[in-house]
């Protein structure tokens, strides 16, 4: 046997250390990075050559020829992936749902002095303080005020909300974007990785970096992930594929003339609905759609209702003018009552007295104060107060159990991301005490090549 | 379970987090002095402190109600208590007058003062109060008693307000009836009065005592039987007031106890979220610090 093969062996062993400690200093600075799995070098004993067996006076047994390094590789489990990317669909969709429900209550600022019920009480009260002085201008000017204030109040809160849902519309549109972004960043990734893999490369650093968008693009549309050929994967939504290997398709966020025109997504192919039905769009869109259009429209109820029953008593009262006939309010709901621009002008034409010629009559203005305890609502079984506090209170429940769903979400999110980092997450400690491991490895294959070295200088110069 | 750096430093960052928001939002809590800030708060607490919100200021605006009520009425029942003075004077003079013993002077003088209480009669059933005249029904903003004739000496008054009622709703379908009508309260009074006026300066002590008395006395009667019902309405008046204040209290009860803090409480549950979190960041220190770096020199 040659001395030169016992030389070959330890070089081997000096480059699989220095590989060892270079795939180490890689762990150690991407300790922080998002997404990145830790890496390690798989060491394989190299078999002893045929060859060496036939030789004379050396014994049978195999001593083999070093170690093989060649292969670098992630430590990732898949199902932990697969299971992620389930809980972050809903994760992300409830937590969409909940800031939208979130901002909804704010808008609505009860319970408080501020909100929507303490104004329509007030006005209400203004009614019943005019019908102690019906003929007085001072107390209907102060009735036109407060009604004044009640329309300015069912407006704000109105705006308020549509504001909201315009944001959240344009959510959609922001959101889309970044899914078709992130798509066709997938697709690139796709082809890179293919080349690499199909070179008998492993790479790495971008099934990380891909990886990482699979997992955002699961939390933005609930897609899923499906593995395609030589490393490639399929990403899918409803079935239909946003990533086909190497291609993105891309989605677009159109005006729904059936809602409004709000924005719906589609696939910009054939206009055909992208049928998103989990993740942050979902949460978006039913947010807007349900949530903040649900609450717009039950105040529009009751601006509507109220309007109604306080014109029908107002139109048939007499004001000191001798007035009659008119209507409190302008308007038709949340968004455009108003108080009779007549009635601004003159105070006297509100109409207190059932009966004209009677400045002291305060019969409608004690009508309409009664409009608050008419079960208007619901078929006859609420007043216009019941119906505004089961509105907020079922906002309040909405909110809650979105939260709730949220909450449950993130604690499952947590432990699965967890287990994650248990086998991807880098630990320094583990990296120093390899980093020591494979230097002192080092530093024994360098003694090996010392020795050999020595004993070569015996064999040619002192014999 | 291997653990890596990112489970310690997330866990440890999670922990943090959730502990200090827990401090801030009870500390929230102490510094705003409510518990309720949003419906998700406690959706049926919210429902629930709204209603009583409602109820409360209904409540302190029928407790106005009546105050109102009870200032107007006891406007009425001062200007009765000045007719029914007034009654009683013109019946001590009627029956001066009626002596027969008197001379046309003396008669003339005493037709002169029951003049004067003619007027002064008129004067009170035009009684306005915070710009209501309280005798005309519901034609409240004119005097509802014109005197005919020369205006020191009226021959007669015509009532132009009208016998519509006037109610208040001092709660749901709790009425009071707030007026009393001129035409039956004053006018026979005034009309009596005239009568025995005009008798005595007529110098008919026959008449001064016989039908004019009694119309006199007949008039006293009605205004002494409508303040009692004035009183008795003042004293209902007076049930309700106490009714409502004693619902405002347990109202403002069931609100506060829905809506605010209990301090002593919430002081004790802030310092217990501040030593769990301090316990964590003593936890975290320690959890974090040490590494093998430490150690390998």
């Amino acid at each position: 046997m040659g001395l030169s093969i016992g030389l070959d062996t330890a070089v081997t062993g000096l480059r699989a250390a220095q590989l060892a400690i270079d795939t180490t200093a890689h762990n150690v600075a991407n300790a922080n990075t998002e997404g990145y799995s830790r890496q390690e070098v798989l060491f394989r004993a190299i078999p002893p050559a045929r060859s060496r067996w036939r030789n004379p006076g050396v014994p049978l047994q195999d001593i083999g020829l070093g170690v093989d390094a060649s292969r670098i590789r992630r430590l990732r489990d898949a199902l932990l992936d697969v299971q992620y990317r389930d809980v972050r669909r809903g994760y992300d969709q409830y937590q969409a749902e909940a800031a939208a429900l979130r901002r909804a209550e704010t808008a609505l600022s009860e319970p408080s002095d501020l909100g929507l019920q303490q104004h329509l009480v007030q006005f209400f009260n203004t009614f019943r303080d005019l019908a102690a002085h019906p003929e007085s201008i001072a107390a209907r000017a102060a009735t036109i005020e407060q009604g004044v204030t009640l329309s300015t109040a069912f407006q704000r809160t109105y705006a308020l909300l549509a504001a909201q849902r315009t944001d959240l519309d344009a959510a959609v549109d922001v959101k889309v974007q970044e899914i078709n972004e992130k798509a066709q960043e997938v697709a690139a990734l796709n082809q890179q990785i293919q080349l690499v893999t199909l070179a008998g490369g492993t790479p790495n650093d971008l099934l990380d970096r891909r990886d990482l968008l699979l997992d955002d693009l699961a939390g933005l549309a609930g897609v899923t992930v499906q593995d395609g050929p030589s490393g490639a994967v399929d990403v899918l939504i409803g079935g239909r594929k946003l990533v086909d290997g190497v291609t993105a398709n891309t989605l677009a966020a159109v005006p729904d003339p059936g809602n409004n025109n709000f924005k719906k997504v589609v696939w910009a192919a054939d206009n055909a609905d992208a049928g998103i039905t989990a993740g942050e769009v979902a949460g978006i869109i039913r947010a807007r759609d349900v949530h903040v259009t649900g609450l717009m429209t039950a105040l529009d109820t009751l601006a509507g209702a109220l309007i109604a029953a306080v014109n029908a008593r107002h139109q048939s009262g007499y004001g000191l003018n001798g007035a009659t006939g008119l209507n409190f309010f302008t308007g038709s709901g949340a968004a455009d009552i108003a108080v009779n621009p007549t009635l601004q002008g003159s105070p006297e034409s509100l109409a207190a007295s059932d009966a004209p010629g009677e400045p002291g009559n305060p019969n409608t203005a004690r009508a309409i104060a009664a409009v608050q305890d008419a079960l208007l609502m619901n078929g006859g079984t609420a007043t216009l107060d019941d119906y505004y506090r089961a509105m907020v209170a079922s906002l309040g429940v909405s909110t809650k159990q979105a939260e709730a769903q949220m909450n449950g979400q993130e604690a499952v999110l947590k432990h699965i991301d967890a287990e994650r980092q248990s086998v991807m997450g880098v630990s320094v400690d583990e990296e120093m005490s390899n980093l020591i491991k494979f230097q002192r490895a080092y530093q024994a294959a360098a003694r090996v090549i010392r020795t050999v070295d020595e004993m070569l200088d015996t064999l040619i110069n002192r014999t | 379970m291997r653990i890596s750096d990112r489970i310690l430093f997330d866990g440890v960052r999670a922990n943090l987090q959730h502990n200090l928001g827990q401090v801030a939002r009870v500390g929230e809590e102490l510094a705003s002095g409510r518990r309720l800030h949003v419906p998700s708060d406690d959706p049926v607490a919210t429902a629930q402190a709204l209603r009583h919100r409602r109820d409360l200021a209904l409540n302190r605006q029928y407790l106005r109600g009546v105050d109102a009520a009870r200032a107007r009425l006891s406007a009425v029942d001062q200007a009765l208590g000045g007719l029914t003075e007034t009654l009683q004077r013109a019946r001590e003079l009627a029956l001066q007058a009626g002596s027969g013993v008197l001379g046309t002077d003396q008669m003339q003088a005493i037709g002169v003062e029951l003049n004067q209480l003619v007027q002064h009669a008129i004067q009170l059933g035009n009684t306005s109060f915070a710009g209501q005249f309280l005798f005309a029904g519901t034609k409240t903003t004119t005097p509802p008693f014109a005197p005919t004739g020369d205006p020191n000496v009226p021959t007669s008054v015509t009532y132009t307000g009208n016998a519509v009622a006037i109610a208040q709703d001092l709660g749901q379908g709790v009425q009071v009836r707030v007026d009393v009508p001129g035409n039956q309260a004053v006018l026979p009074a005034i009309q009596a009065l005239i009568q025995l006026r005009d008798a005595v300066t007529a110098g008919d002590s026959v008449a001064a005592t016989g039908p004019a008395l009694s119309a006199l006395d007949g008039a006293l009667d009605t205004v002494l039987q409508v303040r009692g019902s004035v009183g008795a309405r003042v004293n209902r008046l007076d049930a309700i007031g106490n009714q409502l204040t004693e619902e405002q209290t347990s109202l403002e009860g069931l609100r506060s106890g829905l809506e605010e803090i209990d301090v002593a409480d919430t002081v004790v549950r802030l310092n217990a979220a501040r030593n769990v979190y301090e316990a964590a960041l003593g936890a975290a220190a320690r959890a974090i610090q040490p590494s093998l770096l430490d150690f390998l020199r």
